[in-house]
């Protein structure tokens, strides 16, 4: 959701915007406040949002008629402060100064910070390097033949009549009401996020999913009786919560590869599935519980640490621990882990993230893999130093990442 | 009329405990508040519960508070977590409620920042019609929020034309009076004294919210 709420008329600088919009409806505003209010509404689609809504005769009604219903309670107060002091009796410190919660997360941005050193004393990158940033928190989420932007400062609601949709901190989550009959509702829905950008979702059974840059996922806002089904683009990370349907059957999730024919079928469980359109296979890794893979021909089952790529309807199984299969979703804990997987795919990753272009000098680079892990916040110049110092020669112009060299590792 | 002082006095007498700073901003903050909770729960006595237990934590608090803004701010951000959280116990309870009526379902009710001025706005106009008698409130409404001219509402009202015109200038001249001292600032000057109502007049309580 793009608001300016920051550039919303202050005391300082003037009245408030509910003032202006008070003097507007009282036809009372002088032509330069009139400038005012005009150039706040043309601000932002959520000003504009504002305005219909100020303008709109019906709510504002209702509204003063809410208002009137109101009445004064002239015990409100003594009985505030007897509570308050009560409390205080028991905890005489409660009226003291906040206290501050400190906790930091250092794993991770400790190995940022080192190659943020080691990159400083080289400085080699211009500033085109420097202009480019990391990829964020932001998506679009489709509903109902709406599109909004969703931004993890807006803690905005939607309220619908069978459930809620709460934009919180970065995730979109849907409740919903007990007396809600799912069978009867086919609303599709769909989270997006762009290239750069990350957002996650927790969907009506409490499943939580993690969207990678350029992903999406399509789902229904509330899941019907007997099957959960999700179809993704990209690369998502999901934790299914595991339901029982009233025969004590498990309710199956189902996660639907559309464009590469592959369907996952799950019963509560940790995975990881990328299936961006550039990469030809669709990979699955398993974290926790088990999944079901089945393309046209063919059908297996996973278990944890194993990992399955299927192109063209063929699944192959690797078994890479569960260490291994953990790197996969580094990026969900915000980190690019170098060893998940071919240089190519580090580097498609480290692409969509920052948004940026890569671009092969050659395309004879022998297959290979590095190690290490960095943080997704960290500047383009500290990734592309890491990748140097992984024996990776390259240039950065006009947003595109030229592989120039890549050096074969024992 | 609340001044800037009146205000100041007000944050440091309920700073230090005073009943009347406390008092003051209750009666100042509890109608957007409520307004502002209902439009999230659509439940009238739960709104009025959240806002009262609001004031109950910021009282708990209370010698934190060196400005009426954010004693304000305060107040709305804990109330709109606490409505929302409420939404979110509740519906895990098999209550089911009548529809927000307010609103277009399914439209989005983004940040509070929109929300807390949404509230004050109609606070704003609910105070300056509110000074009025009910037949003049009744016109008023029709004219300013509703957008009418003057022969459609007294056709709706079945009222003469002038009468319809004699009630809006008693309107404007109750204003006039009720709020002399406002009747010379320079915004006024410029407006249409015969068309307008000088609604800056009311402004004992809207000084505190704007």
């Amino acid at each position: 959701m793009h608001h300016s709420t920051e550039n919303l008329p202050t005391d300082e600088r003037g009245p408030g915007i509910a003032w202006l919009f008070h003097l507007y409806i009282f036809k009372s505003l002088t032509p330069s406040q009139e400038q005012q209010l005009q150039n706040w509404v043309d601000e932002s689609e959520g000003n504009k949002k504002f305005f219909e809504t100020a303008t709109n005769s019906d709510i504002v009604i209702n509204g003063i008629d809410f208002l009137n219903t109101l009445t004064d309670d002239d015990k409100a107060v003594k009985r505030i402060m007897e509570k308050v002091s009560l409390l205080e009796e028991k905890a005489p410190s409660l009226n003291q100064k906040p206290h501050r919660s400190i906790y930091k997360r250092w794993i991770g941005q400790a190995a940022a910070a080192v190659l943020i050193i080691l990159a400083i004393s080289f400085m080699i990158y211009k500033s085109e390097v420097d202009s480019v940033s990391p990829g964020k928190s932001v998506a679009t989420l489709g509903y109902s033949n709406k599109m909004i932007e969703l931004d993890p400062a807006d803690n905005g609601i939607i309220k619908m009549k069978n459930y809620f949709i709460h934009n919180e901190n970065g995730c979109v989550k849907y409740f919903k009401y007990a007396w809600a009959i799912t069978d009867s509702y086919e609303d599709k829905h769909m989270l997006k996020t762009p290239p750069g950008g990350t957002y996650s979702i927790m969907l009506e059974d409490s499943t939580r999913v993690w969207l990678n840059p350029s992903s999406s996922i399509s789902y229904p806002s509330l899941f019907a009786e007997k099957e959960r089904k999700v179809s993704i683009t990209g690369e998502a990370y999901f934790e299914v919560m595991h339901k029982a349907l009233r025969d004590g059957n498990k309710k199956p999730f189902i996660v639907e590869v559309a464009d590469k024919g592959v369907r996952i079928e799950v019963l509560g469980t940790h995975f990881n599935v990328s299936a961006y359109t550039n990469q030809p296979f669709v990979i699955t890794t398993l974290i926790e519980g088990s999944v079901k893979i089945s393309t046209t021909g063919q059908m297996i089952v996973l278990k944890p640490g194993e990992q399955a790529k299927v192109r063209n309807n063929n699944i192959n199984v690797t078994n890479l621990g569960i260490p291994g299969a953990e790197a996969t979703m580094a990026w969900k804990e915000g980190h690019f882990d170098f060893q998940k997987g071919e240089v190519k795919e580090i580097l498609n990753e480290i692409a969509r993230w920052y948004d940026i272009e890569v671009v092969y000098k050659r395309n004879d680079f022998p297959v290979r893999h590095f190690g290490g892990s960095i943080s997704r916040n960290a500047d383009l110049s500290v990734v592309l130093k890491a990748l140097e110092m992984n024996g990776i020669k390259l240039r950065f112009e006009g947003r595109k990442l030229i592989i120039e060299d890549m050096a074969q590792l024992q | 009329m609340a001044t800037g002082k009146d205000i100041q006095d007000h944050v440091d007498l309920f700073r230090n405990g005073n009943e009347k700073g406390l008092s003051f901003f209750y009666k100042a903050l509890r109608p957007g508040l409520v307004y502002f909770a209902f439009r999230i729960l659509n439940d009238k006595p739960e709104a009025e519960d959240i806002v009262e237990e609001s004031f109950g934590k910021i009282w708990e608090r209370r010698s934190t508070f060196y400005e009426d803004k954010v004693i304000k701010s305060w107040l709305y951000t804990t109330v709109r977590n606490a409505s929302i959280n409420k939404l979110q116990q509740e519906q895990r309870l098999n209550v089911r409620k009548e529809q927000y009526a307010l609103e277009q379902e399914g439209s989005y009710q983004s940040s509070p920042l929109y929300d807390i001025e949404f509230a004050e706005f109609i606070v704003k106009v609910h105070a300056t019609i509110s000074v009025l008698p009910v037949e003049c409130q009744k016109i008023f409404r029709l004219m300013y929020i509703k957008g009418k001219t003057v022969r459609e509402i007294a056709e709706e009202l079945q009222l003469s034309i002038s009468t319809v015109k004699n009630q809006k200038t008693r309107g404007l001249d109750i204003l006039r009076k009720r709020f002399p001292q406002l009747a010379t600032g320079a915004i006024f000057d410029m407006l249409d004294v015969s068309t307008t109502i000088p609604v800056l007049f009311i402004n004992a309580v809207l000084l505190l919210l704007t």
